[in-house]
């Protein structure tokens, strides 16, 4: 508890950085990189990405938006009651599925005839999405969806490396070693725990020492930390290497 | 029994109202049986174009003023009119369908012909620039043609109404045509065929124009027309079209602007004798929000619903997609998709681009284990989230242990493997970091964990009887 009565001093969390270059290729996500890549293939010109929190669905929008140009959106800010014109650019949305159901039907509607590919991202898959608009259920149901497995041991260790860099908090190979195995092995987590340990190291006034790293990993909340929705979809793909 | 002599002194082929009065009056009798048969819908709906072109030896000759017609009645009716002839004259013995566009419908029938349509007055849609923005048509899918759609029991009568409209427009009895049925069901698909065939080039009598819009689109249109103040030039461009088309009708109700400016350009247009075809999910009865005489009005040409789908319409559909993407589907895959995607065509479809594009773009043939694995999501409601305790349940009861044996201390093999074996799909299949599950299974250290996992994953390499059984159990626990 001391971690927490002492997080007085103002958080810094550092705009997250959607740069290709930075994206951690993996197994896990191959997929969705090959779908990514040849956005004239998708039927009917639409693909929704899903995968648990945290696993790089926004980073690959954003990577996928600036290669076509497209504007993106996120699904809760689109407005039910606007008549929005038809798209003259590809679109990217991402929680898609916090958007009004009838502002994405149009999206979509308005998207096909103008001939316009539609990237969709969010946590579960379209088909399981909460959907009342009939019209809406069946065409999320016909959309190529493309799961994000389960994170790999080697993504991990290097998304919190550079969590940590971005932070710009020194840490420690063993107390970095330390936390990989004691974390649940979940990018949420990961990105949770880089976030603690910047305030308990800010509030302690001192670099993250071990001591320090058990009392942000005691202070973690149980739930919502594990997400292994997606964790079996790749579990038999081969483990190529990771690259940075 | 065969009949040389001519039966009577009907001229051969001649136009109906040549016939002698004798023949005429059969004729008529003929066709007011039929009419009382298959009831006064259908018998206008099909039947009534019928000319009888004349009689030669045991072969009564009939038209019809377009080959889809012929077809249709042909395929439909031909056992029931040879059955009412031969009660007639019981010399007939075949009923030969011809084509006959230029019939004129003899002074015995009761119903003027339809309008033929005149070719030079108008401009196909392809004369249209297509990033016009005044444009009021939609593009058309080129994919959605009636040679594209796959007719079965369910959706025949509606096929044939947009066939029909496709070929005749604003005949009478089809004018509004209203298709409606469940969401992808095809209502847009017969909407994007009959705009396909009206403005084609080469049809028969020349292209017309056609707006083809969803109500989105005329939504906006409309919208934008209000804003810029062009609401007039707006009227008069869709009431300049020789057919109106409005897909899924039902987004227009509840606007009431939008709403009132649709019906009146639909009024304008069915008092000068264009065709309007619409598209909603529900009948015009059923549609709430309308006002009753629109209702009305929209209900008074033809209603023809799209039912759902057959098990044989769902598979001869998945036949067609697969013969037209050139790709070999087995017979097995099929089969499971149309038993387990049973909610509409669109569904189904999007399940097979799916498995198609999945095979192109990592050059995998489609197999029933691929179509399982990449349509999961979609054929599961949800991924089971497992859990170490239930990890534990099933591997002891499948190797016969107890519970308790996971977590205690004994190190004899065969509690020793088991252990080993739920440790590893504990990592596989849970997010739980090592020192958790090492302290689910009696207070184990991470590295008892790692070690079984790497232990497990060289004897699954080594003895493929082992590596299933632990695949098995990996099944057995997620479905």
């Amino acid at each position: 508890m001391k971690v927490r009565s002492a997080q007085l001093a103002l958080p810094f969390d550092p705009p997250p950085r959607f740069e290709p270059a930075d994206l951690i290729e993996a197994p896990s996500n191959a997929a969705a990189r090959a779908w990514l890549e040849r956005t004239a293939e998708w039927p009917a010109g639409r693909l929704a990405l899903w995968g648990p929190a945290g696993c790089g669905k926004t980073h690959l929008l954003h990577v996928w938006a600036a290669r076509q140009g497209a504007n993106l959106l996120r699904g809760p800010q689109l407005d039910a009651e606007l008549m929005p014109a038809p798209p003259e650019a590809a679109l990217a949305i991402d929680d898609a599925d916090a958007a009004p159901e009838l502002a994405l039907l149009r999206l979509l509607n308005l998207a096909g005839e103008a001939g316009q590919p539609v990237l969709l991202a969010a946590r579960p898959p379209p088909a399981r999405w909460e959907v009342r608009l009939p019209d809406l259920a069946s065409r999320l149901r016909a959309i190529t969806a493309v799961a994000i497995g389960a994170a790999e041991e080697e993504l991990l260790r290097l998304l919190l490396r550079r969590l940590l860099m971005e932070r710009q908090i020194a840490v420690t190979e063993p107390i970095q070693a330390f936390l990989l195995i004691h974390l649940p092995r979940t990018p949420a987590a990961i990105r949770l725990a880089a976030a603690r340990l910047d305030r308990a190291a800010l509030a302690a006034g001192r670099a993250v020492t071990r001591g320090l790293a058990e009392a942000v990993l005691a202070d973690l909340p149980a739930r919502d930390l594990h997400d292994n929705s997606t964790a079996t979809a790749f579990a038999n793909s081969p483990r190529d290497r990771i690259i940075v | 029994m065969s009949n040389d002599e001519s039966p009577g002194p009907a001229p051969n082929h001649e136009p109906e109202r040549g016939l002698p009065e004798q023949l005429a009056a059969i004729w008529a009798r003929v066709r007011g049986r039929l009419q009382n048969e298959v009831g006064e819908v259908e018998y206008r709906t099909w039947l009534k174009h019928m000319t009888l072109v004349g009689i030669d030896g045991d072969e009564v000759t009939i038209a019809l003023p377009s080959r889809f017609l012929r077809d249709w009645v042909r395929g439909h009716y031909a056992d029931l009119i040879m059955l009412l002839w031969q009660t007639e004259m019981r010399v007939i013995r075949r009923a030969e369908f011809i084509v006959r566009s230029s019939v004129q419908i003899g002074p015995r029938a009761d119903v003027p012909p339809p309008e033929p349509v005149v070719a030079s007055r108008f401009v196909g849609l392809a004369a249209v620039p297509p990033r016009n923005e005044d444009r009021t048509e939609a593009p058309l899918d080129p994919r959605f043609s009636f040679e594209t759609f796959v007719v079965g029991k369910p959706n025949e009568f509606a096929y044939a109404c947009a066939r029909r409209v496709a070929e005749m427009p604003a005949s009478p009895g089809f004018n509004p045509l209203f298709l409606y049925g469940g969401v992808g069901l095809g209502k847009t698909h017969l909407m994007h065929a009959i705009a396909w065939e009206l403005t084609d080039a080469g049809r028969p009598g020349g292209p017309v124009t056609v707006a083809y819009m969803s109500a989105e689109r005329f939504m906006y249109r409309f919208i934008a027309a209000l804003r810029s103040k062009s609401t007039m030039e707006f009227k008069e461009q869709l009431r300049s079209v020789d057919v109106l088309m409005i897909d899924d009708l039902q987004f227009l109700i509840g606007k009431d602007t939008t709403q009132d400016e649709f019906f009146h350009t639909f009024n304008a247009l069915v008092d000068s004798g264009k065709q309007i075809v619409v598209s909603a999910d529900k009948s015009p009865s059923d549609l709430s929000g309308l006002e009753e005489r629109v209702r009305t009005r929209l209900g008074c040409g033809m209603v023809a619903d799209l039912h759902a789908t057959t098990y044989e319409l769902r598979i001869s559909i998945l036949e067609a997609k697969a013969a037209r993407a050139n790709v070999a589907v087995p017979p097995k895959v099929n089969e499971f998709l149309a038993h387990k995607i049973t909610s509409n065509v669109r569904e189904l479809e999007g399940a097979l681009n799916r498995l198609i594009a999945h095979a192109n773009l990592f050059g995998r043939a489609i197999t029933l284990d691929s179509a399982q694995e990449v349509l999961h999501d979609l054929l599961k409601a949800f991924d089971r989230r497992v859990t170490i305790e239930e990890i534990q349940k099933r591997v002891s009861e499948h190797y016969n242990l107890r519970i308790s044996d996971m977590s205690s201390a004994r190190r004899a093999r065969a509690v020793a493997r088991p252990r080993q074996v739920a440790m590893y799909l504990a990592k596989q299949l849970t997010s739980r970091s090592l020192p958790e599950i090492g302290r689910k299974f009696g207070n184990r250290d991470h590295t008892t964990v790692m070690h079984a996992v790497s232990r497990v994953s060289e004897l699954m390499a080594l003895d493929a009887t082992f590596a299933e059984d632990v695949e098995l159990l990996r099944r057995m626990l997620e479905s």
